[in-house]
Order: structure tokens, then sequence, then C-alpha cells
């Protein structure tokens, strides 16, 4: 309050007339106070940015429903309001002696005729708290390993149902709905309400999370979108708060996470499956593009109708190749081939069984050879082809000594025929039987009466006998030739005489 | 709505029938398949492309709102 006075009162020392109204005879009036006080105000307004930087240490500090307090430096002090409702958004709470950097504007208070700065955030000097807890965060949870890629879960394609967690009077849950609707409206969603801001945030936020992912069967979800609109730093703290960032990391759904501006990366983001600078980017990365996966489709179904067809068009192609076959026109061809085969098979068998029995069959004779040289049944052959040979000879002796008999046999036989008794009938000799038959050698044997037979060449004459004269009849003397005769005769006549007619 | 959310969830994602779907086409294609099997597939797949189209021309958008604590529906 001094220090304003005395900065008051050095604008007494300059050459401007002083400030007033003029009345209707144009004489300066006194301003009411009312009127100067709106003069400074007027004055602080356009002389000053209406957002000022101030560092200053905190003293004097009050807190009923808002917090008063003096910013001061070694050499000046000025007036502060922190109204409850900034205070609330506030990561820090005033504290006595506290060197901070207070954001606000400067007011004439005209009630109390005070210059204050009613301000709108504080944040410690140097780096800042949250900064600090930011950065041990990010460090800690690094170290864990919760940013690694390798345990993201991978996003659906096309997912059934997502839940997008936000709050439903920020701009970010109609931006989703709105992506969603145009790229694929066939997605259904599920928001779930929560603060995005303040002290209940952060505990809303995890427990939404954590019963989404347990109740994901019962709901259908396939995916969550958690998301919230740009702010600073202290609004987007919930997004940085252990609790929520453990929720993300343990859901098994896979979660998006889309927080304030692209600038911003809060630490939900960093052990989100995935980040999206926007939360309409958070909707695209789980809406199928619907024009693509048509087309994806369509072309599946031609590749189906290609691929049966081109199976059809083969089969029949392979069924005319056999249709039109030689064995199929003619079942005998393809018995031919059988029977071929079958002879083929044959051949070989049976020329390899001739083969060995010819075989066996050789060393059969080789060894038969060999044993007929061996065996006594040789001597004896070679001794029975002796008797043949000499029985051999002795046929032919006698048999070459039998026809000689015979031929010897034969020449008495024509010789004994030449002195026969027909022989001698046909030189005119007769022959005489008596009554008894037998033949007449001497005139005793005929009586007379008696009949006797004459026997002649060519018959017989049969007469009665009258007489008989005793005496040789002369011509029946022998001639010349019949001593050879007669020899031969006689020495026959001795033997057989009597038989040759009898 | 309690119907239309136990269709939903029982239903078979579509990028599951879309892989069913190249299994059977890769199969016919490479030849693996006996004639009726082929045939058994392509009718398979004729089924799977119905599925998935109608999943696809599904043009109304279903929003719902769940409350955060017991993760009931909300009615507005």
């Amino acid at each position: 309050m001094k220090g304003a006075q005395s900065g008051q009162r050095a604008g007494d020392g300059g050459n401007t007339p002083p400030l007033s109204v003029l009345d209707d005879s144009g004489k300066p009036r006194p301003l009411s106070v009312s009127q100067l006080a709106s003069s400074i105000d007027h004055a602080l307004r356009s002389g000053l940015p209406a957002s000022v930087l101030v560092e200053g240490e905190i003293s004097s500090l009050s807190h009923r429903t808002h917090y008063y307090f003096s910013l001061k430096d070694d050499r000046s002090v000025i007036g502060a309001v922190f109204f409850a409702s900034a205070a609330a958004r506030s990561k820090i709470k005033p504290e006595h002696g506290q060197r901070v950097i207070a954001k606000g504007r400067v007011e004439f208070y005209a009630p109390s005729g005070r210059v204050s700065l009613i301000v709108t955030s504080l944040q410690p000097v140097g780096e800042g708290e949250l900064e600090q807890r930011y950065k041990q965060l990010v460090e800690d949870l690094r170290a864990k390993g919760w940013f690694d890629p390798e345990i993201k879960n991978a996003l659906p394609s096309f997912p059934r149902k997502v839940a997008i967690v936000t709050s439903k009077d920020g701009a970010a849950v109609q931006d989703v709905i709105d992506t969603f609707a145009r790229r694929c409206p066939s997605i259904e969603l599920a928001i779930v309400d929560v603060r995005v801001q303040g002290e209940q945030a952060k505990g809303q936020i995890s427990r939404a999370i954590r019963s989404l992912d347990s109740n994901r069967d019962r709901l259908g979800l396939d995916a969550v979108i958690v998301t919230r609109g740009g702010g600073s730093l202290e609004d987007l703290w919930a997004f940085n708060e252990p609790e929520v960032a453990e929720a993300i990391h343990n859901a098994t759904l896979p979660i998006v996470a889309a927080i304030g501006h692209e600038t911003d990366t809060t630490i939900s983001e960093l052990v989100a499956d995935e980040r999206a600078a926007t939360p309409t980017q958070a909707a695209m990365r789980l809406s199928p593009d619907r024009a693509a996966l048509v087309e994806q489709l369509t072309s599946l179904r031609n590749r189906l109708d290609r691929s049966v067809g081109t199976r059809l068009r083969f089969e029949h192609q392979r069924l005319d190749q056999i249709r039109s076959s030689r064995s199929m026109r003619d079942p005998r061809e393809l018995i031919a081939v059988y029977r071929d085969r079958t002879r083929a098979l044959h051949d070989r068998a049976s020329s390899g069984l001739r083969h060995h029995i010819a075989h066996q069959r050789s060393s059969l004779d080789t060894l038969a050879i060999r044993l007929t040289r061996v065996q006594p049944a040789a001597v004896h052959a070679r001794r029975q082809e002796r008797i043949e040979q000499l029985a051999a000879r002795l046929n032919r002796v006698m048999s070459r000594a039998i026809t000689q008999r015979r031929e010897e046999l034969e020449h008495t036989a024509r010789e004994l025929h030449a002195i026969g008794p027909a022989q001698v009938l046909a030189r005119g000799f007769t022959l005489t039987l008596g009554s008894d038959g037998k033949a007449l050698r001497t005139i005793a044997q005929a009586q007379p009466g008696s009949n006797i037979e004459t026997v002649l060449s060519d018959g017989r004459v049969r007469s009665r006998v009258e007489s008989e004269d005793e005496g040789k009849d002369p011509r029946l003397v022998p001639t010349k030739p019949a001593p050879l005769r007669k020899k031969r005769g006689t020495k026959r006549s001795g033997d057989h005489g009597p038989g040759l007619f009898g | 709505m309690s119907k239309k959310k136990s269709s939903s969830a029982s239903e078979v994602p579509y990028e599951q029938l879309i892989e069913q779907l190249e299994g059977i086409v890769d199969q016919i294609e490479g030849g693996e398949l006996g004639l009726e099997e082929s045939i058994k597939g392509y009718e398979q797949g004729i089924e799977l492309v119905k599925r998935a189209r109608t999943i696809l021309d599904r043009a109304e958008q279903r929003i719902t709102e769940l409350n955060a604590e017991t993760l009931d529906e909300t009615n507005e």
C-alpha cells in the first residue's frame, strides 16, 4: 500500500494538467472518488497487458474461501488474490515464503481502493514441481519396461465395440463419435463419462479402465479409447498419475490414448498400446475404412469364384482326357496292356525257370557221366555188350550153316524128283496094283481071275487076270546111264523103295 | 437393447471372418483340396462373404453410455 502511494506521488511532479471534468461554464471541477477509481482502473487496463507473469515470494498469506497473499521482492510488494475456482485447478497451493511465478491480471479494486494481482495460475520457481514429478515417473516406468513396444497389445483392425473413456461434456467425445460415424458406423460405441481433470479424475479414469477390462467379454468390447482435449499441464495431470498409468498397463484390452494437444505427451499415452495425436486420430486407428473393406471383400469373393472355376475347368479337362483315351474307347486296350505285361512277366519267369532247369540238368548229366565211370554197372554193361557181340557172331555162323544145309536139301529133292515114279510113268512105264491096292512085284501076286488096277501117267485101267507068264521082258534091260541112276536109286530104293508110293 | 448387445457380443469378429475366408481361398487356389472339398470350401466362403457383408452394411451407429462405476447403461 505504501509503495502504491509513493508511485502516485511521483506522478504529481509532471507537467500534464490535472485530470478533471469541465462544468457548463468551462471551469474545471474536481472528480468524484468513484470517477478517479474508474480512471485508475481504465489506466491499468490500457497500460498493462491482459496477463502478466510476476515472480515473487508469497507473504501475508490468508486462506478462507480464496487465497489472499502478498507477492514481494526485496523492494516492492503487491497484493494478490487466488480465487478458489482457479486454485482448484492448480497443482500447487500457495505457501508462505514460497517463491513462485504467478500468472494473472492487474486490477484496481474500487471498494477497497487497492491494486491487486488476480492470480490465474501458480508455478514454483525454477523447474516446476510437476515437471519434476513427470520426469521422475517417466524414468521409473521406462526402467520397468512399461513403454516397451514388445508389451503393447495389437489393435484390432475391425473392432465390434469400442469404449470411450472421457468426459461426455468435452469436445473430444464428439470428435470420436463423428469419426466412427463417417468411417465405419457399424462399430458400436460405449461412452464412459469420467472427470478428466481435478482431484477425482485419476480415480474415475483408472477405475473405469479396470472395470471395462474385467468386463470386456460381457460388454463385447474389443478396444478402449482414453481421451481428453487440450489443456495446461495441470489440466492434463490426471493422465500422468501412476494410478492411471497402472490401470492402462494392466489392461488386456488394447488401449488407444489421445490426451491434450499433439505437443503434450502424458504418461498415459506412453503406457497405452497406441498413442494418437488427437481424439479424431484415435478413432481412426480403430475404425477401418469401410470402402477399403468392401474392396477387400469383393476381391476375396472374386478370388473365391476364380479358384473354384479354375478347379472345375481343370477337372473337366482331365475327365475329357480320360474319356478320350484309348483304353476308355476300347476296354480291350486296357486289357491288352495288362496282358502284355503279364506275358512279359511270364516269359521272364519261365525263361528263368528253363535256364535254371537246364543248368540243373547239365550238372546232373555231368554227375551221371562221372557216376557211370565209377560204378560196377558200367563194368556189367561192358560185359553185356561183349556177350551180345558174341551172340551176334554165333547167329551169323549158325544161319550161314543152316542156309547151306537147306540148299543141299533142295538140290537132293530136285534129284529125287527126277527119278521119282511120276517121271517113270511119264516115260511109258506102268504100275500094277493088286485087289488089295498093293503094287504087284511078282507074278505070284497076280492070280488069274483076280482084278488088278494098272496105273498109267494119265489114269487107271481095271482089268481081270487071265493068265501069267514067267520070264523077263527084254525091253526092261537097263541102258548105259542106268548104273549111275541105279547106284543112286539102289541106294535109295534100299532105304525108301517101298515108301515111295505107299 | 440387451438383445442387441448379446447378438453383437456373440458375433464373430469381422477380422476372423476375413481370415477364414482368406484361408479357404488360399487352400482352393493352392490345389490342396479335393474337388468335393473345394466345392464345400466354396460354399463356406460364400457364407463368410455374406456375413462379412452384413457387418459392413450395418448403417446405424449404436452408441450407449455406461456408468463409470457400475458400467450399467445410463438412460439419457
